[in-house]
């Protein structure tokens, strides 16, 4: 193809190249030509003096005799019976034009060849002296003046030869010339002819290509627009679903500004995010999650159906929604969506259940522009997914206020845990068991709790921030950091000779990786932690996926001789049967149940319950949240003697849990919960 | 005249006002519709007739002729030019009318004049050539009468010293002399 329309181009180049030249060629003869046409034109235009010479000399000499013999003139115009006798006048009109022709004659050379020339001119010459000389005769001559007419005749007879031959030398140069003249025009013609053929097959050559060459450019102008056309297409929509993509959004977004501006009808963002869609990838594989979104993207055009509805795919599990309606009717329809994404998905025999987040923004009652609108409607549905997920929010204006602060909370956050844990700390709560022999008191280990203390903000509470650091997929480096902290200072603490049991809380993300034992033990092989001294808490959580993994994950580390506590127990689902599946070694009651003993006896019979409970099953128990003295009491009424709370020590930095072993010699417990400058910082505000 | 009745003497004036003004537009329309009905009667010469034109004239003296003599072909108005002629070797004083002068005295209606000599030479000339140039019918050439032995007694002289636009050789055969007659066509 590119060969072919190279040897077109150089051929189209040398014929036009070509062509020039020979219309060049062409024009320069043609010139040439009508040069020399207007030059014979010259030659044989007027210049017959010559001719006319010997016509006059004839002329007078016949009028002359027929005057002097008295005979008729015939005039062959007229016919031949208007014959008319002449008259002296005639003769002598005819002798003056004879005259003026012979003594006014120039053009005699360029009549005749070079060398006649001096003999016309010797010629002229002569005839000028005899016309002088017959001149007075010819006034006087009369009818039948036989005397005076032979003096004329004798005087003007002699030039007849030469006269004569004169007129033919030039009627033969005139035959000449116009034989020439006619090759030059026939020359001439050919010329024309030639100039006519290759005008024409230039045109016909140039309009050709240029036929082509648009037809060709039309064909490509089209191929480009097809392709274009395919292009723009691609380039606006998300080949998965089929549905727009951002740039389509925001040039949607744009043209619902310019009409909402233009006729005062509003509109709605609506953001939908597919919880957790990132787990349905990880578990089923890629294909699966691209067949979700299918049909997650097929339910969600079903509901917004209408012609203005825009529906578009912002990548990943992201879908927004253009709608131009009243708030109340896309929160009606968002809400259909909500419960339609929530229904199963079947694919390839699985039963797959998705929930979804929403959040809306409007235009123009509360946002104000397209970036505004998109940023709105992103923090509306961080806020829908803070509430809990499988819910809509309307953008507030306060949101974004509320949520730029976590997003700085969050990266200083991400930013403490890369540089080490910089502002974190670990603090401890004691544990304390009564002795039934002495009746005293005496730490026996402390329960590992985590405290952000930052820069700018003081001390962030503990909740936010395992929220932020869930939400931002922190807390598996969190809960490393804490767990590399706090069995550190176990093992200086036993290095101390304190020997001091630990409890660290296990987060749900933790139970759900797969490599948690296997960490965990080298993290103990490293540190020379004795597993029996290390407690492992968990809570009874729907966030743990795989309950049976779990337990069994749990189990390797009780083999190992970590004891499992049940934390919170009783606030969270109480499955009894999930609780026996798992190799438990303590209960721990919930301070909530703790803090009424004293003034509810349904709370006193659900700690006995519980007590009874822990007892049957060969579990020891802690009690959380003790504050008083009499809710100690009960508790070890209840044959419950490790006890964790206010009482005994808030949550403290570990040079605090030094000096509290260090005073608590001989364990006299009664001195140890008197130790107010050991408190727990959070409290009194201290800076670290 | 003392006035009576000045409305009905303003009256009268108007309407004769209008039948002079009606009387006026008719003779009008109807001279230029017949002017050849209305053409002039020119005089008859009174010397030797040196040209007689014919055609397409509305003015004549002779049976839709006009004979001219010298003293009435002068008596149109005299020029003059000094130009060379393209036959001769210098130049001379030409006195004459000017060819359009004439076609208007005689009220040729033509494109064309053809002009006759009196050897028999004959040829056309386009009337749009007077109107381009000052074409002279000379009569005198250096202030003397023409005769025909000086190419006489009148030829046509077009001033080609003072428009090179006239040294076309087209105009060569339009020099015509010992003009006998003229037929305007």
């Amino acid at each position: 193809m590119k060969f072919y329309s190279k040897v077109l181009a150089i051929a189209y180049l040398i014929s036009v190249v070509g062509l020039l030249l020979l219309e060049l060629t062409q024009f320069q003869k043609v010139d040439r030509l009508r040069g020399q046409i207007s030059q014979s034109y010259e030659m044989i235009s007027g210049r017959d003096e010559g001719i006319r010479l010997e016509l006059e000399y004839r002329r007078f000499r016949s009028i002359t005799g027929k005057y002097v013999f008295g005979e008729k003139l015939q005039d062959v115009s007229a016919g031949p019976d208007t014959a008319q006798s002449v008259s002296h006048e005639m003769v002598l009109k005819w002798f003056d034009i004879l005259w003026s022709r012979v003594f006014s004659i120039t053009s005699i050379g360029a009549e005749v060849p070079e060398a006649q020339h001096e003999k016309f001119n010797s010629l002229l010459i002569n005839l000028r002296s005899s016309l002088r000389e017959v001149d007075p005769l010819v006034q006087q001559l009369r009818p039948g003046n036989l005397i005076a007419f032979r003096d004329i005749e004798d005087t003007l007879s002699p030039y007849e030869e030469d006269i004569t031959s004169m007129a033919a030398a030039i009627a033969q140069t005139r035959v000449e010339r116009a034989s020439t003249l006619q090759k030059r025009l026939d020359a001439a013609l050919v010329s024309m002819d030639t100039l006519l053929v290759s005008s024409a097959a230039g045109g016909v050559l140039i309009l050709t290509l240029f036929g082509v060459e648009a037809y060709r450019a039309r064909k490509e102008e089209s191929r480009i627009k097809g392709r274009e056309a395919r292009i723009r297409f691609l380039a606006e929509h998300d080949a998965l679903t089929g549905l727009g993509n951002r740039s389509f959004l925001n040039e949607k977004m744009n043209r619902f500004i310019e009409y909402a501006d233009a006729h005062g009808e509003g509109f709605n963002l609506i953001l939908f995010d597919l919880d957790k869609f990132k787990d349905v990838n990880d578990t089923f594989g890629h294909p699966m999650g691209d067949r979700l979104l299918k049909n997650a993207a097929a339910r969600l055009t079903a509901i917004f159906s209408g012609e203005a509805d825009i529906v578009t795919r912002l990548g990943g599990d992201e879908f927004a929604v253009l709608q131009r309606a009243d708030f109340a009717t896309s929160e009606k329809m968002v809400g259909e969506v909500i419960d339609a994404l929530s229904s199963a998905f079947e694919l390839s025999g699985n039963d797959i259940r998705i929930s979804s987040s929403v959040g809306i923004s409007r235009y123009p009652d509360l946002s104000h522009s397209a970036d505004e609108l998109l940023r709105d409607a992103d923090l509306a549905l961080y806020e829908a997914k803070r509430q809990g997920r499988q819910r809509y929010c309307l953008y507030e204006t306060g949101m974004s206020v509320a949520i730029q602060n976590r997003v700085c909370l969050e990266a200083d956050l991400r930013h403490s845990l890369q540089c080490g844990g910089d502002g974190l700390e670990v603090y401890y709560q004691p544990q304390v068991s009564t002795d039934l022999k002495s009746g005293t008191c005496k730490v026996t280990g402390v329960e590992a709790l985590v405290r952000w203390f930052h820069p700018d903000q003081g001390q962030i509470p503990t909740l936010d921030f395992i929220n932020i650091a869930e939400d931002a997929g922190l807390i598996g480096a969190l809960s490393d950091w804490i767990f590399r902290e706090a069995c550190t200072d176990l093992v200086n603490w036993h290095q101390s000779g304190f020997k001091l049991h630990l409890s660290i809380n296990l987060s749900p993300h933790q139970l759900n990786n797969d490599n948690l034992a296997s960490e965990l033990i080298q993290l103990l092989e490293r540190t020379g932690i004795d597993p029996n001294y290390l407690t492992l808490e968990i809570t009874e959580s729907v966030d743990v996926k795989d309950t049976r993994k779990a337990a069994k994950m749990l189990s390797q580390l009780s083999a190992r001789g970590i004891s499992l506590a049940m934390d919170d127990f009783g606030t969270g689902y109480s499955n009894l049967g999930y609780l026996k599946s798992l190799p438990l070694d303590i209960l721990k009651i919930d301070r909530s149940f703790v803090k009424q003993i004293e003034d509810k006896e349904e709370d006193r019979k659900l700690v006995r319950g519980i007590i009874n409970l822990a007892r049957g099953m060969g579990l020891k128990i802690i009690a959380e949240g003790v504050e008083t003295e009499e809710q100690m009491n009960f508790l070890q009424e209840q044959k419950c003697h490790t006890f964790q709370g206010y009482l005994f020590g808030r949550p403290m930095h570990k040079l605090s849990v030094l000096a509290l072993l260090a005073n608590a010699e001989p364990n006299v417990f009664n001195e140890a919960i008197s130790l107010p400058d050991l408190s727990d910082p959070s409290m009194t505000i201290v800076d670290p | 005249m003392a006035r009576r009745g000045t409305g009905a003497v303003s009256f009268i004036g108007l309407l004769q006002r209008i039948v002079f003004g009606i009387a006026i537009t008719f003779f009008a329309c109807a001279g230029a519709l017949s002017a050849h009905a209305w053409a002039d009667e020119l005089p008859y010469p009174q010397e030797d007739i040196i040209l007689t034109i014919s055609g397409a004239v509305q003015n004549h003296n002779a049976k839709g002729l006009v004979y001219l003599d010298r003293p009435m072909i002068e008596a149109i108005g005299l020029s003059e030019v000094n130009t060379h002629t393209v036959y001769s070797s210098k130049a001379h004083q030409w006195h004459g009318v000017l060819m359009r002068d004439l076609l208007v005295y005689v009220g040729a209606k033509g494109d064309t004049i053809e002009v006759h000599a009196l050897d028999g030479y004959r040829t056309e000339i386009p009337v749009q050539d007077f109107y381009d140039y000052d074409v002279l019918l000379a009569t005198k050439q250096d202030g003397r009468d023409l005769s025909i032995r000086r190419r006489g007694p009148i030829r046509i002289i077009y001033p080609i010293d003072h428009d090179e636009s006239l040294l076309d050789p087209k105009y060569t055969s339009r020099f015509v002399w010992q003009i006998e007659k003229m037929i305007v066509k």
